[in-house]
């Protein structure tokens, strides 16, 4: 059977090459703008997949920015364990943690596990900011950067490299057979009980590759920062994520790299324009976007496709579906 | 297959199931009927799991569930619908059939493969016994009513049960659509030997369908027998089918 040129398979490929290609174009600003919206996107992918698959809303995501960011700096500034490896022991970190929190967490109702959430965020907070060996409210120095090294290109690749792992990493959980009991889950969780899925058990498991992506994140921020400092925990961080997926929305996962990308400019150029008004240009950007286009922009994007494009066949003659969703 | 003792469960002040006993054989239709209140739905909640009763013991094909988790009973086949259809509304109808069967193929942890493929063939061949053979890939919230209540059945289908508890599975269907769903039962009991518990409120369904009725009255079980029995008992007709013709 041969597969034809769906979007869904053209547009990661073009989006990959011109990624690949830009920093030729760029200037160092942009570039390494980039290279911090890259992180940004994947932390906000791997919050995308709780939220828009499972349906549940963490608002404690920055612990596991955080946790990934103070894993390397600790393992690499304190325990001398090599920075390749300390990159690797990042999202492990993570996922233990993620599994503490969401164990607790994932039997609450909706509202409780937001709560929760928080709660855990702002407690991983005060740990890294008053505990001494996390370096307090000065945070960690003297990162190694490895193979990153202070290259603004290196920087730029390196977040490439993260946000394409966390791309595919996430695409294929979302539909392989977990990513269909996720989203029963998230469709009606009681249905998904008398279909004999344990509903925690899959949020859980969601929970922790959620986290374990998002310490990937906070691995690299460190990584390129070379410092760590605890403000990458609070609880503002973890709406600036959601505000992210917001924006972007949740149709695809674009929405998250998209939402990234256009937070990461707006934080940079129109609030250092008009540091005054920025939040009120985000408040009334989120406002518009809620109210006129829920989608997100990636929504508004495909449901403009959809509308000016001949309808794709959705299936082939054998009941084959031909286009990934 | 399915038996409770001194089953009994309390909302706050008033006991909506008071010591109920119940013993269902194996390959029959069982109905549990009663007035409005009767405790019917909580029953059946009980019996699945959904809700735990405060006394009594539930035991399944010779073991004890009284305590087993709703999701582990329904692994061990005994499944059920609701009487609203409970079903993944943005989901496609194979979809919604495919999530209980890789739950039972033990495959829905698997991060890598895809849904897609897997398990299409008996997932179809469920949806064409429900009567959802031509179902598309629309979202299965957009299913008309009564094929949202079929959809369910396949759901629970896909669970691979023995026993299936029905909890008003005819409400708000017309005469056709309960015909069509009466035959489906009756086919399950005679293709698989499945063995359905339903709660109904129309006696020309559940005097046709049951071979076995049991009458709930204020919590308590008033009377069991066959469908015959039942419609002779005078206590029966006092409390219920009398108000029913009133």
């Amino acid at each position: 059977m041969s597969r034809r040129l769906s979007p869904a398979l053209v547009l990661p490929v073009v989006v990959l090459v011109l990624a690949l290609l830009a920093p030729n174009a760029l200037n160092v600003t942009q570039v390494l703008l980039l290279a911090q919206a890259f992180i940004y996107a994947a932390f906000a992918l791997s919050l995308f997949l709780l939220l828009a698959d499972g349906g549940i809303v963490s608002f404690g995501h920055a612990a596991f920015l955080a946790a990934g960011a103070y894993g390397v700096a600790v393992a690499t500034t304190k325990w001398n364990i090599p920075i390749g490896l300390a990159f690797l022991l990042a999202p492990v970190i993570c996922a233990v943690l993620a599994a503490i929190i969401g164990w607790l967490s994932v039997r609450l109702t909706a509202l409780y596990f937001a709560m929760l959430t928080l709660a855990f965020g702002q407690f991983v907070y005060s740990v890294i900011a008053r505990v001494g060996y996390f370096g307090g409210e000065s945070g960690l120095t003297g990162i190694p950067s490895g193979i990153v090294g202070i290259d603004p290109d290196r920087f730029y690749y390196a977040g490439l490299v993260v946000l394409a792992v966390v791309f595919v990493v996430i695409h294929l959980v979302r539909r392989a057979p977990f990513g269909l009991a996720l989203r029963a889950t998230r469709e009606n969780a009681t249905r998904a009980d008398f279909a004999g899925l344990s509903v925690p058990r899959v949020r859980l498991a969601a929970f922790i590759l959620s986290g374990a992506l998002g310490g990937l994140a906070g691995a690299l921020l460190a990584v390129t920062n070379g410092t760590v400092s605890p403000d990458l925990g609070f609880w503002t961080q973890s709406g600036t994520v959601l505000v992210m997926i917001l924006i972007g929305g949740m149709t695809s996962m674009w929405g998250p790299i998209i939402g990234a990308i256009a937070l990461t400019y707006g934080q940079k150029y129109i609030a250092e324009a008009t540091p005054e008004y920025w939040q009120m240009v985000l408040g009334a950007a989120l406002i518009g976007l809620v109210l006129f286009l829920p989608g997100g922009v990636a929504g508004g994007v495909e449901a403009a496709y959809r509308r000016l494009a001949p309808k794709p066949h959705r299936r082939a003659p054998t009941g084959e579906p031909v286009a990934e969703r | 297959m399915l038996s409770a003792e001194g089953l009994a469960k309390s909302f706050g002040e008033s006991r909506v199931v008071d010591d109920v006993a119940l013993t269902v054989q194996a390959g029959t239709i069982v109905a549990v009927i009663g007035p409005n209140g009767a405790g019917k739905t909580t029953l059946l909640n009980l019996l699945s799991g959904f809700l735990r009763a405060d006394a009594g013991s539930i035991g399944f094909d010779g073991r004890a569930i009284t305590a087993m988790p709703s999701y582990r009973r329904c692994r061990a086949g005994l499944g059920r619908t609701f009487q609203q259809p409970s079903f993944f509304p943005a989901l496609t109808p194979l979809e919604n059939v495919q999530v209980p069967l890789l739950t039972m193929a033990r495959k829905h942890r698997r991060m890598l493969g895809r849904a897609r493929t897997a398990l299409v063939g008996e997932a179809r061949e469920i949806l064409a016994e429900v009567g959802l053979g031509e179902a598309g890939d629309e979202p299965a919230s957009a299913l008309s009513y009564g094929d949202q209540r079929r959809l369910e059945i396949g759901i629970a289908l896909g669970t691979r049960p023995r026993v299936l508890l029905l909890d008003e599975p005819m409400a708000g269907m017309s005469a056709a659509e309960r015909r069509a769903l009466s035959e489906l039962m009756r086919d399950l009991r005679a293709g698989q030997g499945l063995t359905l518990v339903f709660t109904e409120h129309d006696m020309d369904v559940v005097f046709s369908l049951a071979d076995v009725v049991h009458v709930l009255h204020q919590g308590r079980r008033l009377a069991s027998g066959t469908p015959a029995e039942i419609r002779a008992d005078p206590e029966v007709r006092r409390v219920y089918l009398g108000q029913e013709a009133a």
